[in-house]
């Protein structure tokens, strides 16, 4: 894209990047317009795609100054695929996931999770979720499950619950470097690593991939860029979405059962 | 209530000390283990219908579960010496670098409760492990699960494996982002959406 003034960027984001989105826009001219979803959606990848599109529909309509639509997602359990605009271009970043904006580089999370393949991340929109592993979300857990079973039953359930965090081995913190001080998140992950007995990184992530996203530079090389029709469909390499066009068909995931887009 | 029901409605309710009871009782009274054995797969049938139906979420199966499990304990020695044992094996695990084995471990339970024998080889399992599985133990199927699509493409490199091995297994696959689609582009002989449907699956794949 060429920068051109004339040309006004609307973001779309999910509430785990808030923080970062808030701090970045700042520096945006013209100023984008920022619609914040929910986080968690991608748990039910088809409850994310059906918000995701009524966001797009809702900014083209809406924001007839907009002309670019910037989707601060990855494809967040293929719940980002499908989704296309009428009338404005759209792009988002070749990426899994939030971890991938946060380390700004996709490269550079697939090498570190292929070395440490027992991570789990922490990030100031994360930590903001109340529900990292650590003391907090067993206590939370625990107390959910109490309502529901017996004691008995309850402790198996945790026992169960704390059995998959065991086949983690490391809490790793990033942020960007925008989201103001952050050493009370840093302790609060190394507080959760303690007690999860995990080893503790801190990582200084990267804000131009999302930086460049909502300003709408956008390259075919870190971003998927989609004319209006097209929409982005998940591929297994190193591209991670490559666009399609017709009909997109969406599968019942395990996740969704229950859900259907009204 | 005859106490073959009630052993069935204990399971389905993930009443342990009860089903346990039940078994422990009827085994001592002679009742035939098979018919044992029949009341506590409807149990967990039932249960995964409910699963599936969304009548009850992943607590209520584990719960459920255990109460098969333990009964299971007590009788599969019996159904041992009465030469009733599994017709069929499953080879299931997670994929390489996938760590999220919960709906993994929800099917292996559910496979077992449906009178399967389920080799589990845990999570993070290499394609070449999966390979060597298959040929020592002569399963017929080999399930798999992914819950990250940053993992989807060990599947695709598993069932290459169990191919270029030779093998005729089949092949089945599962988890949060992966749908029909991918099942049939990786050449993967099956797809399920939940743990119910795996169960399904299983059972049509073995008498296909």
């Amino acid at each position: 894209m060429d920068g051109n003034s004339s040309r006004t960027v609307g973001v779309i984001a999910c509430g785990v990047l808030e923080r970062e989105l808030g701090a970045l826009a700042r520096f945006v001219e013209p100023a984008p317009v920022c619609v914040v979803l929910e986080q968690g959606l991608h748990n039910e990848p088809e409850k994310l795609r059906c918000e995701l599109q009524r966001a797009i529909f809702a900014m083209e309509a809406e924001h007839p100054d907009v002309t670019d639509i910037a989707l601060l997602y990855g494809i967040c359990s293929r719940g980002a695929e499908g989704v296309q605009a009428d009338r404005c271009r759209m792009a988002l970043p070749r990426a899994h996931d939030c971890i991938t904006l946060l380390l700004g580089c996709r490269q550079l999370y697939k090498e570190y999770v292929a070395q440490h393949p027992g991570t789990y991340w922490y990030s100031p929109g994360w930590i903001d979720t109340g529900f990292q592993p650590g003391p907090g979300r067993y206590k939370k857990k625990h107390q959910e499950y109490l309502e529901q079973f017996d004691e008995e039953d309850a402790e198996y359930l945790m026992e169960i619950e704390q059995g998959w965090m065991q086949k983690y081995n490391r809490a790793a913190y990033v942020d960007v470097g925008v989201t103001g001080d952050p050493e009370p998140d840093i302790a609060f992950t190394k507080q959760c690593a303690e007690w999860l007995g995990w080893d503790m990184d801190r990582l200084h992530g990267d804000a131009k991939l999302m930086q460049d996203l909502i300003s709408g530079n956008w390259d075919d090389e870190r971003y998927l860029v989609l004319q209006p029709g097209e929409w982005p469909k998940f591929v297994d390499d190193d591209r991670i979405v490559i666009a399609a066009t017709g009909e997109f068909v969406p599968e019942k995931s395990s996740r969704s059962k229950g859900f259907s887009c009204q | 209530m005859s106490e073959l029901a009630e052993l069935t409605e204990s399971i389905k309710n993930g009443k342990r000390k009860i089903a346990v009871k039940i078994v422990t009782e009827e085994l001592e009274k002679n009742t035939d283990a098979g018919e044992l054995l029949a009341a506590l797969v409807e149990g967990m049938d039932i249960v995964g219908q409910r699963f599936k139906n969304n009548e009850i979420f992943v607590p209520e199966v584990l719960i459920a579960a255990r109460a098969m499990k333990e009964s299971m304990t007590i009788l599969e020695p019996i159904l041992v010496t009465a030469g009733i044992k599994p017709e069929h094996k499953v080879v299931i695990g997670t994929v390489k670098g996938d760590l999220h084995d919960i709906g993994k471990n929800l099917v292996a339970m559910m496979l077992k409760g449906a009178n399967f024998e389920v080799i589990d080889l845990g999570s993070d399992v290499a394609p070449d492990a999966f390979v060597k599985a298959a040929q020592e133990s002569g399963a017929e199927i080999v399930a798999m699960s992914a819950l990250l699509t940053t993992t989807m493409p060990s599947m695709r490199e598993t069932v290459e494996a169990l191919k270029a091995a030779g093998l005729s297994t089949k092949t089945m696959i599962g988890g949060a982002p992966v749908t029909r689609q991918y099942a049939e582009e990786i050449g993967a002989t099956g797809f399920a959406a939940d743990a119910a449907t795996a169960v399904d699956m299983v059972r049509d794949l073995v008498s296909a």
